[in-house]
């Protein structure tokens, strides 16, 4: 039997979330084979030339969406993202941010999926300048 | 009232240890140094050798060599005694080397009736040597007491914070250096004495010269930032916050203290990456800078003691920037970087770090 990787939906324009601010989706499934339970958790990591590390798993609340087109599964999710850090596309340091979703079907062990999404600054809310 | 970081207490404490152990050494050398220049030498007799022996708390078995000698001072025969005098060597020898009712050379102290030895004219220069360790210490901690002492009145305007400078690597090895220098310096004062004593001074020079060069190097390397740094005068740096969220304005002002012709003084903002990473079997680390806003520059400037150079500027850090982000081994850090040319001198690059976070907090 061939599993499918889930379609994701990012609930934002291009997967693009503020920091500090809940990231939300949709997980779409094939109707075949019924799914026995989705999870899903969100991971900043690095890439670049430093040694590569990953920051700590923020597991993501999940819940049946009901169906989609043609009778697809279809779940969402909704993860609570930290202050920093930032998606970050420099030049020796790179901070990426990714949702990865594990699916378990009746008699398989559990698959992974990993989807990519960016962080970006909270909308202004006014930095106070300083006066001396 | 600003939040000044200070280096005061801890060259205090390494004055004070200086000062201790020089209170505590410098009396014991200066009355060997008597012993061998003041006192007189005279012939004594041998009027008793005896050896104790015992078991000290470990269990281990201990001696003692008392020689008792008589001498003559303006006139008059007195008796001194002597515990473990060189001239007995080792307790099984004792008898054959100073048989009773001989002679041998001795010294006595001519302001201390009494007071005499039986190994006179020896030179203490184990106990000169490690004087230096102790004067060392007071040495830095007077150079580090100056370098740190009281700024001269330019906080008329002051910013609401001092930023610590962030140590460099050679600033950072200066004290490991420094200690390798004092250890040097020790074996050189024990072995170089123990040897001298054991085997004359044609064996100890050679060990001597060696740690006394090597200590004396390390610790010239750890002097030398240091004076380089006194020779200009610290450079303070003070701005509105440390810790700034996006979008923010920090006003910052440089102050350079001390006394020369300054070619050039400038400050900015910048931020960088730093990766670090292995590579065999060495720790690598690679910066970049991302992101640099200029504070402000001023050239040609001269500095004295009673009127320090100051540079303000302010900067924005722009809404879309990255913050401050620290892993174990990616950073994204921001500071202030202040650089100062001086036409006498090595150019000076300092940086002062800063936070900064998504949000101010509230």
């Amino acid at each position: 039997m061939t599993l499918l990787a889930p379609r994701m939906e990012f609930g934002a324009d291009g997967g693009r979330f503020p920091a500090g601010e809940p990231a939300r989706g949709v997980i779409e499934l094939p109707p075949h084979p019924p799914v026995a339970s989705a999870s899903a958790y969100a991971q900043w990591y690095t890439e670049g030339k430093g040694t590569p590390e990953e920051g700590p798993e923020i597991p993501a609340e999940v819940a049946p969406a009901g169906q989609g087109p043609g009778g697809a599964q279809r779940f969402s999710f909704e993860v609570p993202l930290p202050l920093t850090p930032f998606s970050y596309d420099g030049t020796i340091v790179k901070i990426r941010w990714r949702l990865v979703v594990r699916v378990a079907y009746p008699g398989h062990l559990p698959v992974t999926h990993p989807y990519h999404f960016t962080v970006v600054a909270p909308p202004d809310r006014g930095a106070t300048p300083y006066r001396a | 009232m600003v939040t000044h970081t200070s280096f005061i207490p801890r060259y205090a404490v390494i004055l004070l240890f200086g000062v201790v152990g020089l209170g505590l050494l410098a009396p014991v050398a200066r009355r060997e140094a008597r012993k061998a220049s003041v006192w007189q030498e005279t012939t004594c007799v041998i009027e008793d050798v005896t050896v104790s022996t015992w078991k000290d708390s470990d269990g281990d078995t201990r001696h003692k060599t008392t020689v008792t000698f008589s001498y003559l001072q303006d006139g008059a025969r007195r008796t001194a005694s002597e515990e473990n005098p060189s001239a007995a060597g080792s307790h099984t020898e004792a008898a054959q080397k100073l048989p009773k009712g001989t002679t041998a050379p001795c010294a006595y102290d001519p302001d201390e009736p009494g007071e005499a030895t039986i190994d006179p004219g020896k030179v203490p220069w184990g106990l000169f040597l490690s004087c230096l360790i102790p004067l060392a210490w007071l040495v830095f901690g007077l150079m580090g007491m100056m370098a740190f002492r009281s700024r001269p009145g330019f906080d008329a305007d002051a910013l609401p914070v001092e930023l610590p400078r962030r140590l460099d690597p050679a600033t950072a090895l200066a004290m490991p250096m420094g200690l390798t220098g004092f250890g040097l310096l020790f074996g050189a004062a024990w072995n170089g004495s123990m040897a001298w004593m054991l085997h004359g001074a044609p064996a100890a020079l050679p060990c001597m010269a060696l740690h006394l060069g090597a200590g004396g190097y390390l610790l010239w390397e750890q002097a030398r930032p240091m004076l380089q740094r006194r020779k200009l005068g610290d450079t303070v740096v003070e701005c509105s916050a440390q810790a700034l969220s996006l979008g923010e304005t920090i006003t910052v002002k440089v102050v350079q203290l001390g006394r020369g012709d300054i070619e050039e003084l400038s400050a900015e903002i910048v931020c960088e990456e730093i990766a670090r990473y292995r590579e065999g079997t060495t720790d690598r680390t690679e910066r970049h800078t991302a992101l640099a806003l200029p504070l402000g520059s001023l050239l040609h400037e001269r500095v004295t003691p009673e009127a320090p150079l100051v540079l303000r500027g302010s900067a924005r850090i722009p809404r879309d920037a990255v913050p401050t982000f620290r892993g174990a081994h990616n950073e994204i850090a921001w500071s202030v970087r202040v650089k100062v040319n001086v036409a006498s001198a090595p150019d000076r690059l300092d940086t002062y770090p800063l936070s900064v976070q998504a949000r101010r907090a509230s």
